[in-house]
């Protein structure tokens, strides 16, 4: 339902569970000139606002309403950045005083929204420097992570667009040349500029919600969102190899997708990469692990939106000839229709099972409604069922034909 | 017809079953009506502590890893087979995992229940292990315990657990050495299995829109199928209390230095207060460096302290630590502040009725929060399952403790406890 161009209101209403859950969604473009400004206003969000200026009086008010949980978090949607305030707070009906938490909480999301904490257009200089160094610090230690290092490396080979070469948090270059002037400029921006969904998901009374929402100062907005990104393929395989202090070595394959695809492709893919490395039954799953014993971790991911589809296996460093060497034949196996059509049952089927998981899971459920509304119509869950369902043998061979490797990368470790 | 206990926590609507089966088998049925996850998770009491142990007399020792071993060729059928493949076909998705005292196996699923229940059921009762296939399994556990030693919260968390319990398995990761795993042999895979799956030694609890008597009878009858001799008794090694290491550090390549300050509470403790122990700390920590503190508010804004700052309590009958870790640029000074706090906590402003109320209020929260998770009470009802209350005991406990309690129970643990650090320096 429309706040006011731009701003729209989500009501899910189910009485399975015993909590709300309220998420705040700003989306914006994704691009390195901005993205480590919105990564330093999601720290300030969830950190304190004018009325609960310290992290310790913000923490308070948050455990007095029963210890509702406030999270920020930021992800990407190909081209599209999207911060959302997460918070999830138990029902009235559980409480010992029979308070309203919802209206309490709603009055505490509009004043961290419209209440930040200032001084003369910047943040509050001494918070927000806290924030900064502490994002910086974990960008510094999310390097320690030899997976998530090397998939972020992986996704900078990969792709020829600089904006996709950062990760969805920027950087640490990037993020020390802000400042509590810019980001603040930048939440300004959001606030008035970015396409703002709000949803609203458990048991609580609709009127009242709406009433509280309405209040909220919303200016209205045309945002023009574009998720998708094609890449050309080129024809030369970009390789990259690193050496690290580390036991471990790691292998992060790319292969190209195209992204301007039919839906009937893109399930396809879907099954497909379920096929490859997406479960324990798969190629990769079975041969690179339990039947080579080369790997522990194994698996592989598809993004629709970029066009991408990363294999990543975790390697004794004398293996990666012998690894790569497998992985590609597992792709032939697809291409060449060298599997059973019970193997593509069993995978649609645990595509399935996974769908219907999400229904237990309220951010997913959330999650499932935005990409219904601005991505694909046709995304909702039965239809998605469905779909995954009509997906047959020879649409997997086809769509195996359409994917190419792109690139290699290799963390080299002792 | 099996014997049913009902427990019904009617102030926040959850209903536990419990039944105990012939063969010595403990089930336990929470029913969540409405959710499509239907859940089931079978724990041996066998984990990384067991790897020597006394039975009729004898003492046993195998290599360290041995209990994390078994749980990766339990999913190994008599043919070679991958048993997991077998939950895939029909849809159901089964992993397990092993801590200090335990095994478990559980499986998610929306559809075909009943039959996911019998395959967890053949994949635990049934085990063949052979020569080849547990030299092809060393290779892949290599992998997995060199992945840990790259990982620098674990490693610093390993040190600090070799630190206050050097000489025993705590001191060990759970999946053991390169070396100790290539020690396993057959004949201890086997010796293992028969002396700990016995249904006796297991727990089942199973989560979600399922019919109690139905599920029951089902597990009953299957059941049958597995009748084993229960074995004699088996005592795991007492964990000796040698005189812990005060400090140790390693290098790694890091750009913040990490820190723990451990703690060893003193021997046993009786097993009926484990969750009134464990409670009180928590809130005593909380109430003492927790985010709503005085003294985390001075260490945040100072840039001391950021969100890493983590404190960790794990309390058993035999043994019992507190764990509290953080990046720091300064780990040295920071470990002396800690101890300081932590030794003359009751002078602490933060210690006070006010400050308990609201983390009482927030730690109730937390637990209706997370009612809503099939996965979440999965866990959480293993880890607070004693024989004399269950994680829905949680809130009752919670109310009925006092300021005086926890005070008093502070003092129990750290008056007696002996502290050490363990920092991981950036190389």
């Amino acid at each position: 339902m429309k706040i006011v161009d731009g701003v729209n209101l989500h009501l899910i209403q189910t009485n399975k569970f015993k909590t709300n859950h309220i998420t705040f969604r700003f989306s914006g473009n994704f691009n390195d000139k901005s993205v480590a400004k919105r990564v330093l206003v999601a720290q300030m969000l969830a950190t304190a606002n004018e009325e609960y200026p310290t992290a310790k009086k913000f923490r308070e008010k948050l455990a007095q309403l029963y210890g509702a949980s406030l999270s920020t978090n930021v992800s990407i949607k190909g081209l599209v950045h999207i911060v959302d305030i997460d918070i999830t707070f138990i029902q009235d009906k559980y409480t010992f005083d029979n308070t309203s938490i919802l209206e309490e909480i709603l009055e505490f999301l509009k004043s961290i929204l419209f209440k930040p904490i200032l001084s003369v257009a910047q943040y509050q200089p001494k918070v927000f420097e806290i924030e900064k160094s502490n994002l910086l610090s974990y960008l510094e230690s999310d390097k320690e992570d030899s997976f998530y290092y090397s998939a972020l490396q992986s996704k900078k080979l990969f792709y020829s667009d600089v904006n996709l070469q950062v990760s969805k948090y920027g950087n640490t270059e990037l993020v020390s040349k802000e400042t509590a002037f810019t980001s603040y400029q930048e939440f300004h921006k959001m606030l008035f500029e970015d396409q703002i969904d709000i949803f609203i998901l458990g048991d609580f009374d609709d009127y009242r919600a709406l009433q509280l929402i309405h209040q909220f100062p919303f200016e209205k907005r045309k945002k023009d969102l574009q998720f998708f990104y094609e890449q050309n393929y080129i024809n030369v395989v970009k390789e990259l190899v690193e050496k690290k202090d580390i036991n471990q070595s790691i292998l992060d394959i790319s292969y190209h997708v195209p992204t301007k695809i039919t839906s009937k492709t893109y399930f396809s893919l879907v099954v497909l990469n379920g096929m490859l490395g997406g479960f324990s039954h798969s190629l990769l799953f079975t041969n690179v692990r339990e039947k080579e014993g080369l790997a522990y971790t194994i698996g592989s991911q598809y993004d629709s939106y970029t066009g991408r589809i990363s294999i990543i296996a975790g390697i004794d460093k004398t293996e990666k000839m012998k690894t790569l060497q497998l992985i590609i034949k597992e792709l032939n196996t697809l291409k060449l229709g060298k599997f059973s059509v019970q193997q593509v049952e069993k995978t649609k089927a645990m595509l399935v099972n996974n769908a219907l998981l999400s229904n237990d899971n309220c951010k997913a459920i959330i999650e499932r409604e935005y990409n219904k509304m601005y991505i694909n119509q046709t995304f909702i869950i039965d239809n998605w069922i469905n779909e995954i369902n009509t997906v047959k043998k020879i649409d997997i061979i086809k769509a195996a034909n359409i994917i190419k490797i792109q690139s290699l990368y290799f963390l080299e470790g002792k | 017809m099996q014997k049913i206990t009902k427990f019904e926590y009617s102030s926040f609507g959850e209903v536990v079953y419990y039944s105990q089966l012939k063969n010595g088998l403990k089930v336990y049925i929470i029913p969540k009506e409405g959710y499509v996850e239907k859940s089931a998770m079978l724990t041996v009491n066998f984990g990384s502590l067991y790897s020597q142990f006394t039975t009729r007399g004898r003492d046993y020792s195998y290599p360290e890893g041995i209990a994390h071993f078994l749980e990766h060729k339990i999913f190994e059928g008599e043919n070679g087979e991958d048993l997991s493949l077998q939950f895939t076909n029909i849809g159901s998705d089964v992993n397990a995992f092993t801590t200090f005292d335990k095994t478990s196996y559980y499986f998610s699923t929306t559809s075909n229940f009943n039959e996911s229940l019998d395959l967890l059921q053949k994949l635990v009762f049934t085990a063949s292990f052979t020569e080849a296939s547990i030299n092809k399994e060393k290779k892949i556990i290599t992998q997995e315990i060199e992945m840990y030693l790259d990982d620098p919260d674990y490693q610093a968390y390993i040190g600090a657990l070799q630190n206050i319990f050097p000489k025993t398995n705590l001191a060990d990761d759970i999946a053991g050495t390169e070396d100790s795993i290539n020690r396993i042999t057959v004949e201890d895979l086997q010796r293992n299995y028969k002396q700990f799956y016995h249904p006796s030694n297991m727990v089942l609890l199973v989560i979600g829109d399922v019919s109690v008597e139905d599920t029951l009878l089902i597990i009953a009858e299957n059941q049958e199928k597995y009748k084993s001799r229960k074995p004699a008794k088996a005592t795991r090694l007492e964990l000796s209390y040698e005189p812990i290491n005060k400090s140790q550090s390693i290098g790694m390549e890091i750009a913040n230095s990490k820190l723990v300050v451990a703690y060893r509470g003193s021997k046993v403790l009786e097993y009926s207060l484990l969750m009134k122990y464990k409670i009180a700390l928590r809130l005593l920590l909380a109430m003492l460096l927790g985010w709503t503190s005085k003294t985390y508010q001075e260490w945040y804004s100072d840039g001391k302290i950021d969100d890493s700052f983590d404190m960790e309590i794990e309390i058993h009958p035999d043994f019992s630590f507190v764990l509290i870790s953080l990046d720091s640029n300064q780990p040295i000074a920071m470990s002396s502040q800690i101890r300081r706090k932590i030794t003359n906590f009751e002078k602490s402003k933060d210690i006070n009725e006010k400050h308990l109320h609201l983390l009482k209020k927030e730690m109730y929260g937390d637990f209706i929060q997370s009612l809503d998770s099939v996965e979440h009470i999965n866990s959480q009802f293993n880890m607070f399952l004693t024989e004399s209350d269950n994680y829905f005991d949680l809130p009752d406990t919670l109310e009925k403790l006092t300021l005086a309690d926890i005070i008093s129970i502070g003092h129990q643990f750290f008056d007696k406890a002996d502290v050490s650090d363990f920092t991981v320096f950036p190389k």
